[in-house]
């Protein structure tokens, strides 16, 4: 079977799967809901039907999970586009935001605006504050990326070790800054501060599934669009160039897009990591690494997985909750390993 | 009209590139005209590389100008489409099947799917790599990358071009190749300019370009050292102070073109 058959066929399972598991993540929980009272509720909320399950679940589903499970699908979605997106740009299947620093560097900003935007306007209304995390998350982002991609490119796109040892003094550095904004923080503070580090989506409200809605759903859907330029851009700088790209400017582009996903991905659920390594790396295995296949199918794989994570961080040890991060670290870093693994010829 | 036929050429004028205090190219005068097949000899570090970057505009030089079919400024996607450019090596390691790889050449085209498979077919069949097709391209030795490259660059330039005459432009094509692919390639480089596409290749075996070019360029320290048909450039005064080695240069006893033999 020709690869092109089995990208569409892989589109279309991924695009079949993602409102199951919508649907099963929406019902798992300490009250489980079944599937039908689900989409009774989700109906008449459209308006389409007028449903009488009962108050509490319709309560759980609107307030609760529904929220948790959309902020899920888009941040995996995204944290997966732009893990796929980093490694085109690196012209290396290594590159992933938590590995080369960009996630713990978009943290730090989200930790500075928590920290120290909340002794400034303490009592600005949440939406500003939320905004100010996203913001300086942002600008973390922006400023990782940018000098991991400096540090790390050569003419023969990054060096695999470079740009994991920039990883490392990146993550090093912010943790550092993290500490001194633990050790200046309130209680509250450093709750937050904590949960930020970990990773988590309890923290869901339809105010951040906005935020994530408004930002995150444009970059995917710009970023896809890059496909062929990014198909361009594995063969090198110059070739890609020869083949009439704009390199320099697709490549502040992408930067620009990448941390943007990747900060406001940071500023409402935490360091998640790994989503951005797996997701792309399966899919190649499947279907090779034409970008006009990864990137869309990355994007639903993406939020499948972070579901899928959610679902265990929630149950596993119910009734408290594990952070996401330590999920999908615990599942993503030995596959990170096997990858080096894998290439320790070529890295070395 | 008459104007227009003039300006298609791919013309280097006095073209510089200075860094620092080094002149990596020096007043560099150079016309390649569609239809014919131009090479490029010299020693390491001559200059040969510089010059293609400048001409595929890769790099700026210091001062001067290159001139495609007449015009210095076109947009990049428009030059794709008049300027295919093969380079020593390529960087490319996600596993692509090399039937992709050369589909990425038609990126800056505008034709249908179908069209773009049947002409990466066709292209790879000319460079004998069809056979090659569903491999993945890091399983390939670097003989058959080559060979998948250029078929990929063949394939970009494959259409008559709205905006003027096509150029190909190869740093050094037979590198890595056996003697019977060196010769394909060669013999493909002259059918190409015999369909109307100028090609300029930098090469280090002198018999081949010898046996296969219209015209050869000799650079020596950034400088033009000579040019001319091969049996103008090709003797044993020029390449001995070019190249400084010794060598008689007598007839080919089948193609009449100058044959060197090293001393």
């Amino acid at each position: 079977m020709r690869r092109s058959h089995q990208g569409a066929l892989l589109l279309t399972g991924l695009a079949i799967l993602l409102p199951v598991m919508v649907i099963v993540s929406i019902g798992v929980g300490a009250v489980p809901i079944p599937a039908g009272d689900i989409l009774t509720i989700l109906f008449d909320r459209l308006g389409l039907i007028h449903s009488d399950v009962s108050n509490q679940s319709a309560l759980i589903v609107e307030s609760i999970r529904l929220p948790r499970t959309l902020l899920g699908v888009i941040v995996g979605g995204a944290l997966a586009v732009a893990g796929a997106s980093m490694q085109g740009l690196f012209r290396n299947p290594l590159a992933d935001p938590s590995i080369i620093g960009v996630s713990s560097g978009a943290a730090l900003g989200a930790g500075i605006a928590i920290v120290l935007g909340g002794m400034l306007f303490a009592n600005a209304p949440s939406l500003i504050q939320s905004y100010s995390i996203s913001v300086l998350a942002f600008g973390g982002g922006v400023l990782t990326t940018w000098l991991v991609y400096k540090m790390g490119s050569g003419s023969n796109g990054t060096s695999v070790a470079t740009m994991l040892l920039a990883g490392v003094a990146i993550n090093a550095l912010a943790g550092a800054g993290m500490g001194m904004l633990n050790y200046i923080a309130d209680d509250t503070m450093l709750r937050n501060l904590t949960f930020w580090q970990m990773g988590s989506l309890g923290g869901a409200t339809w105010e951040l599934v906005m935020i994530c809605a408004t930002f995150l759903i444009p970059v995917m859907l710009i970023l896809i669009r890059y496909g062929q330029v990014l198909n361009a851009l594995l063969l090198g700088e110059s070739e890609a160039r020869h083949l009439g790209i704009n390199v320099q400017k697709i490549k502040l582009t992408l930067i620009f897009l990448t941390a943007l996903a990747v900060g406001v991905s940071v500023s409402v659920s935490g360091i998640i990591g790994f989503v951005g390594l797996v997701v792309p790396h399966l899919i190649r295995l499947a279907v090779g690494p034409d970008h006009r296949i990864l990137l869309p199918a990355s994007a639903m794989l993406g939020g499948i997985l972070l579901l899928g994570a959610d679902m265990v961080a929630r149950t596993i040890v119910a009734p408290a909750e594990l952070p996401i991060g330590i999920v999908t670290a615990l599942m993503g870093a030995p596959f990170f390993l096997s990858l080096l693994w894998q290439q320790r010829k070529r890295i070395a | 009209m008459d104007r227009v036929e003039d300006s298609s050429t791919l013309e280097v004028r006095h073209v510089s590139v200075q860094i620092g205090n080094r002149k990596l190219l020096d007043d560099i005068n150079l016309v390649i005209k569609p239809g014919e097949v131009v090479s490029i000899l010299g020693p390491n570090g001559a200059g040969k590389s510089t010059l293609m970057k400048v001409i595929s505009g890769e790099r700026e030089p210091t001062t001067g100008d290159v001139l495609l079919n007449g015009r210095g400024d076109w947009p990049l996607e428009q030059q794709a489409l008049m300027l295919g450019v093969l380079p020593q090596s390529s960087s490319l390691s996600f596993p692509f099947t090399v039937e992709e790889v050369v589909l990425l050449g038609r990126i800056p085209c505008s034709s249908h799917r179908e069209e773009n498979l049947m002409i990466a077919r066709q292209a790879l069949e000319k460079v004998d790599a069809f056979y090659l097709k569903d491999r993945s391209y890091t399983t390939l030795s670097g003989g058959e990358r080559q060979r998948v490259h250029m078929a990929r660059v063949l394939a970009q330039i494959w259409d008559e071009a709205p905006q003027g005459k096509r150029y190909l432009l190869l740093d050094e094509p037979t590198s890595a190749l056996d003697p019977a692919h060196q010769q394909l390639t060669l013999k493909m480089a002259r059918q190409e300019a015999d369909q109307g596409i100028g090609v300029m290749v930098i090469m280090h075996d002198l018999n081949l370009a010898a046996r296969y070019s219209d015209r050869i360029v000799i650079l020596k320290n950034g400088k033009l050292a000579a040019e001319g048909a091969p049996h103008q450039v090709l003797t044993p005064e020029t390449i001995g102070e070019v190249f400084e080695i010794e060598v008689s240069v007598s007839e080919h006893p089948a193609y009449h073109c100058p044959l060197v033999v090293n001393h």
